[in-house]
């Protein structure tokens, strides 16, 4: 469009920006040239290559996650622990041979039972302490929480920009806080579940599988969590575009508007029964409205990410939080068990790498991601436009092509460990 | 206090009263002045003041004639007149026009309200002297100066706002700001409280203070009427573009419903790229154009090309072919635009045949143009004391 305006300091109504070129990896020398064409994506790599950031089991002991990035106590865990366990009672010798299979799974369910008990009383102590964090932002406002947040780190980049500072002012709230709050509304679900737990006793594991919406988040069992992902999924056929065009939440089609209010994230701003009572009533701006909010929560949870990173010397992000990433931003396939990836090396590997060039191509050029040099870069509504959906889970890459096993040779080989952010 | 012998505001008062017209037919309707004196809390009521405006009005000349020997006068004080122009303001305000005998007894008023010693009053038609220095005389300029000095020591919170307003004038902006929050200290829940935190909250949107600025500008819309604040809205409006459009799209309604000309591009552009709502922004840029707003031109093409109504977007181009002869200010941004829409110019095939339509829309266009001219000659862009004149 060529009649932007940018009548007043930093703010401007419609994106003009020439679009980041998207990233290709399917040869080495096609990752090289998007290498140098994208310097957020340089950074980004560098950083992961020098281990300033770093996927880490959070579970693990010996192990210190960021503690204000992650929020542990939120999330399911990528890995049910039955083979330690099992292992446990099968070396243990004071249980007989002939009991060692039912204690396997006797240990199993209490185990389970107590997963159950954590996660419930997680719940609970969130959404208590989250109560009082809206007001940290702004407690006249009734919009949601990333909204006001969205305003305010734009707001904050634009005095950055404008006075020449070095860094942009730090956020009110973390991360973590943000994401639970967000996450605070599975506590409507406790009385179902609770419930549920009274009536099925022994037997809510299986509920839980084959019913998995119904569970707490954090009450989920890795296979229960596969199931809500294969749900969770983006229609591969409704893909996001190699060409830039803008588009407003309200130009879109109704069908790629509802494609959109589809998963976890969109859950906290629009219910089932507003989406159907939209569809109905051929109502357009509730779930435009929703839409903007999960653009705007997407925003603030990648800036505030990339700002530890590039703020901080390390950055250990859980297993459980990379999943979770992958799984809102929508970068994988049905197929794919991400809870399984997350715990392999390659797997975690490819699931970085999908996170990193989701960033690089959303952020390259902007603010955010070149602190120092504030001065140089652009707001993210400048590059993109006033909550320019047609971003929203975009891979990045050329013909939304994720990250598989075979392509991390070709990203890696041209990222030395010893390159300098 | 002291005495004004000044005419200082004789200026407006040469309409003659041979020619003035009843007081009955020029002076609002009771209801609409009872409604301004219960917003503006008055302490007197209807039956009590409008003999009396009846009186000023009858004699505005007659110099000789002393009110306060009437029994009109009983009980009134300085305080009153200023609420008696307050209401005539307020009526200027309201139905966004200014009947030039009704301006004059207002400005009758204010003398007198000077003459038996009002603070306000003799702030305001000092500091009207000394903002524009060039229509008064060296012992008006001296004597204004002196008044204000006098009116400041006594911390005048009226008179220390003006001084800022005179700072701002003069592009003296830490000055202004520590006039302004001086005047805060004294006065910071009242409407010209509220016109400071306005003038404060452009004052850091230009230093690029953007979240100081919002919290003065939501200050401002609190205290003061809609019409005085107007520019904190579009200003509110400009802050939450990005994050929260719907919240912007009401603001900048509400500033076009005042007619303040920046709304009605914004609110195109909004309408039609973002909400995709082409009807409404239609509506907007055409109001917009009948401003002369030059960007609302461009808007109303896009506009009538994406609603396919090819004549109001040939008319369209025609309009801003001629607007680029006479105004030279456009010229360079109408090339622009005109070069960028080339290939869909050439689509519309903009006829150049005389027939009658053609003609007749032509002509249209040319007496639009000639229009066009003279009002962009004779406009000047809308500064704050264009607005808000006395600043009450």
């Amino acid at each position: 469009m060529l009649l932007c305006r940018q009548s007043l300091p930093g703010l401007r109504l419609y994106s003009t920006v020439k679009p980041t070129q998207l990233i290709s990896f399917a040869s080495s020398d096609a990752f090289k040239k998007s290498l140098n064409d994208n310097k957020a994506l340089k950074r980004l790599g560098s950083a992961y290559m020098q281990s300033k950031l770093t996927i880490v089991d959070g579970y693990s002991d010996n192990v210190e996650i960021s503690a204000e990035l992650n929020s542990l106590r939120t999330l399911p865990r990528s890995v049910l622990p039955k083979d330690e366990i099992f292992h446990k009672v099968s070396n243990d010798p004071s249980v007989p041979n002939w009991r060692k299979p039912i204690t396997k799974w006797f240990k199993l369910g209490v185990y389970i039972i107590k997963y159950y008990k954590k996660g419930v009383q997680a719940i609970y102590t969130v959404h208590k302490e989250t109560s009082k964090l809206r007001h940290k932002v702004d407690k006249t406002s009734n919009v949601p929480l990333a909204t006001d947040l969205y305003k305010y780190i734009e707001l904050s980049e634009i005095e950055s920009q404008k006075n020449k500072e070095s860094s942009i002012a730090s956020c009110p709230i973390s991360r973590k806080q943000f994401v639970e709050y967000h996450r605070r509304q599975e506590f409507w679900k406790l009385p179902s579940f609770i419930l549920l737990a009274l009536i099925f006793e022994e037997f809510t594991a299986v509920i839980c599988y084959f019913f998995p919406k119904m569970v707490p988040f954090n009450c989920l069992i890795p296979g229960g969590y596969q199931k809500l992902s294969k749900q969770n999924a983006r229609d591969m056929t409704i893909s996001n575009s190699n060409e830039f065009k803008y588009q407003s939440p309200y130009t879109i089609s109704k069908t790629v508007l509802y494609e959109f209010l589809k998963g976890r994230v969109a859950e906290s701003y629009i219910s089932k029964s507003k989406i159907a009572l939209s569809k109905l009533s051929n109502n357009r701006k509730i779930p435009s409205e929703a839409l903007t909010y999960i653009y705007q929560h997407m925003f603030v949870d990648d800036w505030l990410l990339l700002n530890h990173i590039f703020q901080n010397t390390e950055t250990k992000i859980s297993f459980e939080e990379l999943v979770n990433a992958i799984m809102e931003r929508k970068l994988y396939t049905p197929e794919e068990d991400l809870n399984q990836m997350v715990n392999t090396e390659i797997g975690r590997k490819v699931l970085t790498w999908r996170l990193l060039i989701y960033w690089s191509y959303r952020f390259e050029g902007c603010v955010s991601v070149i602190p120092g040099k504030m001065e140089e870069g652009q707001l993210f509504s400048q590059k993109w436009g006033i909550n320019n959906v047609s971003i929203i889970n975009h891979p990045g890459t050329i013909n939304n092509s994720l990250v598989t096993e075979k392509d991390i040779p070709n990203i890696e080989c041209h990222l030395p460990k010893t390159t300098e952010i | 206090m002291l005495r004004f012998q000044i005419k200082w505001v004789r200026q407006y008062s040469n309409v003659s009263s041979i020619n003035r017209p009843l007081f009955e037919t020029v002076f609002p309707k009771q209801k609409f002045i009872k409604k301004i004196l219960f917003d503006l809390d008055s302490r007197l009521t209807y039956s009590k003041l409008q003999p009396l405006f009846k009186y000023f009005y009858e004699n505005m000349d007659n110099d000789e004639v002393e009110i306060t020997a009437n029994k009109l006068w009983k009980g009134i004080t300085g305080d009153d007149l200023m609420l008696m122009k307050k209401v005539l303001e307020r009526t200027r305000r309201k139905t966004k026009a200014t009947n030039k005998h009704l301006l004059v007894l207002e400005n009758s008023i204010l003398d007198k309200a000077a003459d038996v010693g009002n603070q306000d009053a003799i702030a305001i038609l000092s500091f009207d002297v000394l903002k524009d220095p060039k229509n008064s005389t060296d012992e008006d300029i001296d004597y204004a100066r002196m008044l204000t000095k006098q009116l400041y020591k006594s911390q005048h919170p009226m008179t220390i706002k003006f001084i800022g307003d005179l700072s701002l004038r003069q592009h003296n902006d830490v000055e202004a700001e520590k006039y302004y929050k001086k005047f805060l200290e004294l006065e910071d829940d009242t409407v010209l409280a509220g016109e400071v935190y306005g003038q404060l909250g452009e004052l850091y949107f230009r230093r690029a203070n953007v979240f100081k600025a919002e919290e003065h500008f939501k200050k401002s819309v609190k205290l003061t009427p809609m019409d005085l604040s107007v520019r904190s809205y579009y200003y509110l409006a400009q802050i939450n573009m990005n994050s929260y459009p719907q919240l912007a799209r009401t603001l900048l309604e509400l500033c076009a419903t005042q007619g303040f000309k920046e709304a009605f591009r914004s609110l195109g552009y909004l309408e039609m790229n973002y909400y995709n709502s082409n009807d409404k922004a239609y509506e907007w840029f055409k109001l917009g154009m009948e401003l002369y707003d030059v960007e609302c031109y461009f808007g109303f093409f896009d506009c009538c090309l994406k609603l396919k109504d090819t004549k109001s977007a040939i008319l369209c181009i025609k309009s801003l072919e001629k607007l680029k002869e006479v105004n030279f200010d456009h010229k360079p941004l109408i090339d622009i635009f005109l070069a960028s829409r080339e290939s869909s110019i050439k689509k519309l095939k903009i006829p150049v045949t005389d027939s009658d339509t053609t003609k007749k829309d032509v002509e249209i266009i040319k007496a639009d143009a000639e229009t066009i001219k003279t009002d962009v000659e004779t406009t000047k862009p809308l500064t704050n004391d264009d607005n808000n004149r006395w600043n009450l």
